[in-house]
């Protein structure tokens, strides 16, 4: 029992020292903070002028001034962080010259040395920066660093500063290269890590949707979702039977968006689609597109067994002018008595709901108007022939 | 001689209760010796990943990618009972949220108070028909407002059914392919979804769930839904609940997350795949303990069927919440959470527990979870009673159970101090160095009194469950800025 208890003491004496240790470490980490808050403060007082002149003069055809003054370890850091929102904020020549002022302040030049450095930390923190000050020399360190690079968080901020520093295509090339190998499906992710290199990436893109691997069919297509090109229709058109459902849907999406003139027989084929999804995406599109020539086709989808597909249909019907809101009338008629057309009614009547309380929009009293006409037409309800003007 | 005969009756019942003691004394020391092992394992892993975490934070550019089109939608789903108070505050918060893609349904769940009126004013709503998916049974939904002005915010009116089942019911209407569940008296941070989008992007094939920090919002300024000063709580309770919150989300939850064996996500802000959650049968209604339950049914879904995924936390993702400020509400929460989670250990735990089929989930989580947590206090109350009798027995003395105490506070301290070293370098909310003052004080004060009124709350929670007792309890809401 004695043992016992001494061996309790010695082990409160290490606990009471262990914690002591800690917080003085705390406190330590603490005033640090505090103190890097307030030189940072004082950085904002002291570099607000030259700010001001760096913003003014980012539109000059002669390069930026250094500051007049030399700058500390806090100031500099906060000099990188304010020049990186900078750099990150413009494009073109405003961020050429933002880059050059960066390489004359030297921190292209201390980042390049600290990216040869051996701790972890402070080489991935030369990357960041590396990438944010688009420095092409590094280019060659960032893509091996990647391929090195074990699966994590950092892996990505690695990533994205090559492909901020890329050179050409091939340079992206690899970096999709290494972040699909560890195959996390993290294609959304590739594509806005993609999209913020300066090389236009759209031949790049069609190069993948044509590739026989689906992970770089799906980020060819995510990167095509962005264009209205109507280059990008023909070069997805394949797609749209591959046999990966998600290629399919988003080749269609990328379809659809990328003309408005769709041919009849594709949108036939896309309305009857055995992909509840790709039903709704077509019927959604064609709603935006308001073009009257496809309300023969669509009426079709408001027999559609799925209800959320029939919903779709008719609200873009009810947004094509009077050729779409007889289409919807006319099949509530139809179905009168059934659970479709009781349905339909309800959509009909909470349209002219919506339409009646924005008539002072030219645009929906007019609706409003053709709706309640063809309403009224169809439902045999004279009582109701009201216009509103 | 009776009693003669008496005595050696006595004797022997006292030799025999002096033997189990000193049994039990070695149990209670293996049982404490074993809590602070694991209990520092978990802390290890936290604050060796703390820093790739600082560096996520650091590197990753959050209000461009808030602005990326390659984010994942997410539908929002805030259940929300009798909260008049803070509703439109919580609802103005989240449309203002820095993301492309989303869209806030807020499920009235037969609210008694004004809650349906206040948003159908505030925002002129008006009853619409929408297809609703039946994936999981609900109860009657009276009607769907919705004002076009307003594209992205829906409001779903039930009758009463309980928080699991306003959430599933908005799982019904949800558009997209993430959920994530918010409380009505909470405040998401402006680039909070981001950040969580941030992780799930990383991995979004295995990333089933995602769970964000929350903070204590007691005594911080609100502005428009927003946290603009951020203050140490001024009272007790919050001050208390500051801290332990503070232990359990850095502490523990990091450390978890990072061996996949995350058992929860509070309810109050956490990010879900829809089709799994629907796969496994939507929330479980009936019973407090929805939002462990609905981690515990992912991880078995999913080892079940040997599907890759991983339970993640995110701490830079931040949800603010009203932490009770009164004696009467802590207590029926915690009384809440002690039933939830009996109810939920005897109802799927149990099933999987030290079956290495279920991996570290089954192995250490449960394990973990069934005896430090669930038998907490029934270990707790025994040691009590036990010193009790060492003291009657003469089998100890004042200066052993001073120094045996005090070894066991200053090695849970040294827990709290680990998760104030993770808020200090990777986060550093409360600027000041009065707050640091105030988290140290009080982390010490949750030894005295909070933590051992905490297990006397988790022991009624379990009276209440074998009473069948399963309501809500208490609750009462106040404006954000009191």
């Amino acid at each position: 029992m004695y043992a016992n208890i001494d061996v309790a003491i010695q082990a409160l004496y290490v606990f009471i020292a262990f914690n002591l240790v800690c917080i003085a470490f705390i406190y330590a980490i603490k005033l640090r903070n505090i103190r890097r808050r307030r030189q940072n403060d004082r950085f904002q007082v002291k570099f607000k002028d030259y700010l001001t002149y760096v913003h003014a003069s980012l539109n000059g055809v002669e390069p930026l001034r250094v500051p007049p003054w030399t700058m500390n370890e806090v100031e500099r850091e906060a000099m990188q962080e304010r020049l990186n929102d900078m750099v990150e904020c413009f494009s073109g020549w405003q961020r050429q010259q933002l880059i050059r002022l960066c390489e004359d302040l030297g921190l292209v030049k201390h980042h390049l040395e600290r990216f040869h450095h051996r701790s972890y930390p402070v080489k991935l923190d030369a990357a960041y920066h590396l990438g944010c000050m688009r420095v092409k020399e590094a280019m060659t360190g960032l893509l091996e660093m990647l391929k090195e690079h074990p699966l994590n968080s950092s892996l990505f901020v690695v990533a994205r500063a090559a492909a901020k520093c890329a050179r050409n295509q091939q340079d992206l090339g690899v970096i999709v290269q290494q972040l699909l190998r560890h195959d996390k499906k993290c294609y959304e992710l590739v594509a806005d890590i993609l999209a913020d290199s300066e090389l236009d990436t759209v031949s790049l893109y069609t190069e993948y949707v044509n590739h026989t691997n689906s992970a770089y069919i799906q980020i060819g297509l995510i990167g095509m979702n962005g264009y209205t090109d109507p280059a990008a229709a023909s070069a997805v058109y394949r797609l749209m039977d591959s046999k990966h459902e998600d290629i399919q849907l988003k080749a269609v999406e990328v379809y659809l968006k990328s003309s408005r003139l769709l041919p009849r027989n594709v949108v036939s084929k896309l309305l009857s689609h055995s992909n509840l999804d790709i039903r709704r995406l077509t019927l959604e599109a064609l709603g935006t597109l308001r073009n009257a020539a496809y309300v023969e086709l669509m009426r079709a989808s408001l027999a559609d067994a799925d209800q959320r597909v029939v919903y779709t249909c008719a609200k873009g019907l009810l947004r094509m002018g009077q050729e779409g809101m007889a289409a919807v009338c006319e099949s509530a008629a139809a179905a009168q008595g059934t659970d479709r057309g009781d349905f339909m009614h309800r959509l009909i009547d909470e349209e002219l709901k919506h339409l009646s309380m924005q008539l002072h929009h030219l645009d929906k009293l007019t609706q409003y108007n053709t709706l309640m006409y063809t309403y009224d037409k169809i439902f045999r309800k004279p009582a109701r022939m009201v216009r509103v003007v | 001689m009776w009693i003669f005969g008496y005595q050696a009756v006595a004797d022997s019942f006292l030799s025999g209760l002096r033997q189990f003691l000193l049994s039990y004394s070695y149990i209670a020391l293996f049982y404490v010796i074993l809590v602070t092992l694991v209990y520092y394992f978990i802390f290890g892993f936290s604050i060796r990943h703390i820093f790739s975490i600082k560096r996520g934070i650091q590197y990753n550019r959050m209000n461009k990618l808030s602005g990326s089109s390659h984010l994942p939608p997410v539908s929002l789903l805030v259940p929300a009972y009798n909260e008049e108070l803070t509703i439109i505050e919580n609802v103005r918060s989240l449309l203002a949220l820095n993301y492309a893609e989303y869209e806030v349904i807020v499920v009235n769940d037969g609210s008694q108070d004004l809650t349906l009126q206040r948003m159908i004013e505030e925002f002129k709503l008006e009853l619409i028909h929408p297809v609703l998916s039946s994936s999981i049974k609900t109860g009657k939904i009276r009607g769907v407002y919705h004002n076009p002005e307003y594209p992205n915010l829906y409001l779903v009116d039930k009758v009463n059914g309980g928080k699991a089942d306003s959430l599933n019911a908005g799982i019904n209407l949800s558009h997209y392919r993430l959920i994530s569940t918010i409380d009505a008296d909470s405040l998401l941070e402006k680039d909070a979804l981001t950040r969580i989008a941030r992780v799930y992007m990383e991995n979004p094939e295995e990333t089933i769930a995602v769970g964000g920090n929350v903070r204590i919002v007691n005594s911080c300024t609100v502005e428009d839904g927003i946290v603009k000063d951020v203050q140490f709580p001024r009272k007790l309770l919050p001050a208390l609940q500051n801290v332990e919150y503070t232990k359990a989300f850095l502490g523990g939850r990091i450390g978890w997350s990072a061996i996949n064996g995350l058992i929860i996500i509070s309810g109050a802000f956490g990010v879900f795949q829809k089709d799994k959650v629907i796969d496994v049968g939507g929330y479980r209604g009936g019973y407090p303990g929805e939002d462990m339950n609905i981690v515990i049914k992912l991880h078995r879904h999913c080892l079940e069927n040997k599907i890759p995924y991983r339970v993640a936390f995110c701490p830079d993702a931040v949800c603010w919440t009203q932490a009770p400020d009164s004696y009467r509400i802590l207590s029926s929460q915690r009384k809440r959470w002690g039933r939830g989670n009996l109810k939920n250990m005897i109802e799927e735990g149990i099933h999987m527990v030290l079956r290495p089929k279920y991996k570290v989930f089954g192995l250490l989580t449960l394990p973990y979870n069934i005896v430090f947590e669930t038998l907490n206090p029934y270990f707790r109350l025994s040691g009590v009673l036990a010193i009790l009798g060492y003291w009657l027995l003469n089998m100890t003395d004042w200066s052993t159970v001073v120094i045996f105490s005090l070894v066991n506070l200053f090695s849970c301290f040294s827990l709290s101090l680990g998760a104030l070293f993770i808020e200090e370098t990777a986060f550093g909310r409360y600027p000041k160095l009065s707050d640091l003052n105030k988290m140290l004080l009080y982390s010490f004060l949750m030894f005295v009194g909070y933590r051992q009124i905490g297990v006397w709350w988790r022991l009624n929670g379990h009276i209440q469950f074998l009473r069948n007792n399963n309501s809500w309890g208490t609750m009462v809401r106040t404006n954000f800025n009191k």
